[in-house]
């Protein structure tokens, strides 16, 4: 099968992290069907231009986790069950806010910030300012 | 898949207290290394440092003044034949005695030496990397004679490869499809790789250990994991007349100053690091992980001040 995994070279996750991450992410978005092959070892490093026993060490790690399941002479497939595995929603989330809090701070944004302005971004069109001006007590809230 | 681990204790490589100059200039000295099997070292280097000279040490091609070299557990001086075809070499230069040759007598005459060279990979690296069969190696272009010693260092799928400057001369379309080769491989059958790159950026997807070659010496030599763990970018600011915390020797390879806000790059433990750092007073803007190339010039930068 072909997936379409993007490893970006100016990342700076280690490059079996990111590879771990978007596996991660097509199983969530239901691009990888539980019970789905993965690309082989080979075929992956080769797409990727990476050291095949990255690719290694991903799936490795990916199998211990239990998100797939290796077996010998037949390759790697999505495990059952993966897709409601909530700890792989937690941890895209907390990778997602990760990198936009490093961004945020690069340009000197602080947290609430951030959070602000994603409410902001997230929030249906309106007309109304005021609900610009009660972050403070939603960010109490949460 | 057959995989040795690359973490395996066989050494491939051990060099203890290598030592090389021509006439009065010392190039190496003292130098010890260990390549566990199965590892891919990315070996950087100021030009001159002696990248080529510890290749060519390793390959029996050059008498060390001092010091052992111990390949798969062969001495390269006593026994280079047979070191040599455990070698893949992609050498810096073409120099090749036969400039008359056909790219396809090229491939023969390497093949005739190997009794591992692998027919059916040697076509596949032939379709891969274009190669003119019929052309003489006189009449092929840098890039074109580069592509010919890839598929002639590969197609015997050596247990040790050793990359001079491997895509010199390759355009960008063939850069990318070496790299897929390359991962092809690998995949395939896994080898020691030892590669000198002026463009670490190149092979920070296949490199596991960081060797730094400056003052004749390899040194540090860095396990990605380190890197991983420890190289820091740090973007600070700093109050006025700050006095920047005094660190260990090796920690801090580069400081950037400008103004008010400084650039650091750092090889420490991070909590330790930015408790120093914030105890000083200064601020951390941001903190993030060293890409791996711009570890390696920093590095390169600091042996020469």
């Amino acid at each position: 099968m072909k997936l379409a995994l993007r490893i970006d070279p100016a990342d700076p996750r280690p490059i079996y992290v990111q590879v771990i991450d978007e596996i991660r992410r097509g199983v969530l978005r239901g691009a990888l069907r539980p019970g789905e092959l993965l690309p082989s070892v080979r075929e992956l490093a080769r797409q990727l231009r990476v050291n095949p026993n990255t690719v290694q060490q991903a799936y490795r790690e990916l199998d211990r986790e239990g998100l797939i399941e290796t077996r010998r002479g037949m390759g790697s497939f999505v495990a059952h069950g993966a897709a409601a595995d909530r700890d792989a929603r937690e941890r895209v989330l907390g990778e997602l806010a990760q990198r936009a809090l490093r961004e945020a701070a690069r340009s000197g944004l602080s947290p609430d910030e951030l959070v602000r302005a994603i409410r902001k971004a997230a929030a249906p069109p309106s007309d109304e300012p005021s609900h610009t001006t009660r972050p403070e007590a939603s960010d109490a809230a949460s | 898949m057959p995989h040795p681990d690359h973490a395996s204790a066989t050494p491939a490589l051990r060099i203890r207290g290598l030592a090389h100059h021509y006439g009065m200039k010392s190039v190496l000295r003292d130098l010890d290394f260990e390549v566990a099997e199965g590892s891919f070292v990315l070996l950087v280097g100021r030009n001159g440092a002696g990248k080529t000279t510890l290749l060519r040490l390793l390959a029996g091609l050059l008498r060390p003044s001092r010091g052992t070299i111990d390949v798969f557990g062969l001495d390269p001086l006593r026994e280079g034949a047979r070191v040599r075809a455990a070698l893949g070499w992609v050498p810096e230069d073409r120099a090749w005695p036969f400039p008359a040759m056909s790219v396809q007598a090229f491939l023969r005459y390497h093949a005739a030496y190997r009794p591992t060279w692998d027919p059916s990979w040697e076509e596949s690296l032939v379709e891969a990397l274009e190669l003119p069969l019929h052309r003489t190696l006189r009449g092929l272009s840098k890039g074109e004679f580069r592509r010919a010693q890839i598929a002639a260092a590969l197609a015997p799928r050596p247990p040790l490869i050793v990359l001079d400057e491997p895509t010199d001369g390759l355009d960008p379309v063939f850069r990318e499809r070496f790299h897929e080769l390359l991962a092809d491989h690998l995949a395939q059958f896994p080898a020691t790789v030892l590669a000198s790159t002026h463009i670490p950026r190149e092979l920070e997807g296949f490199a596991d250990t960081l060797a730094v070659l400056r003052g004749g010496r390899l040194d540090p030599v860095l396990p990605r994991e380190r890197l991983q763990d420890e190289g820091r970018s740090l973007h600070l600011s700093v109050p006025k007349g700050w006095a920047p915390p005094q660190l260990d020797s090796g920690v801090l390879l580069r400081r950037a100053p400008a103004g008010r806000e400084e650039l650091w790059l750092t090889l420490a433990p991070e909590e330790e690091l930015r408790a120093r750092i914030e105890a000083s007073g200064a601020g951390i803007r941001e903190l993030r992980p060293l890409r791996l190339e711009e570890a390696a010039v920093a590095l390169l930068e600091e042996g020469t001040r």
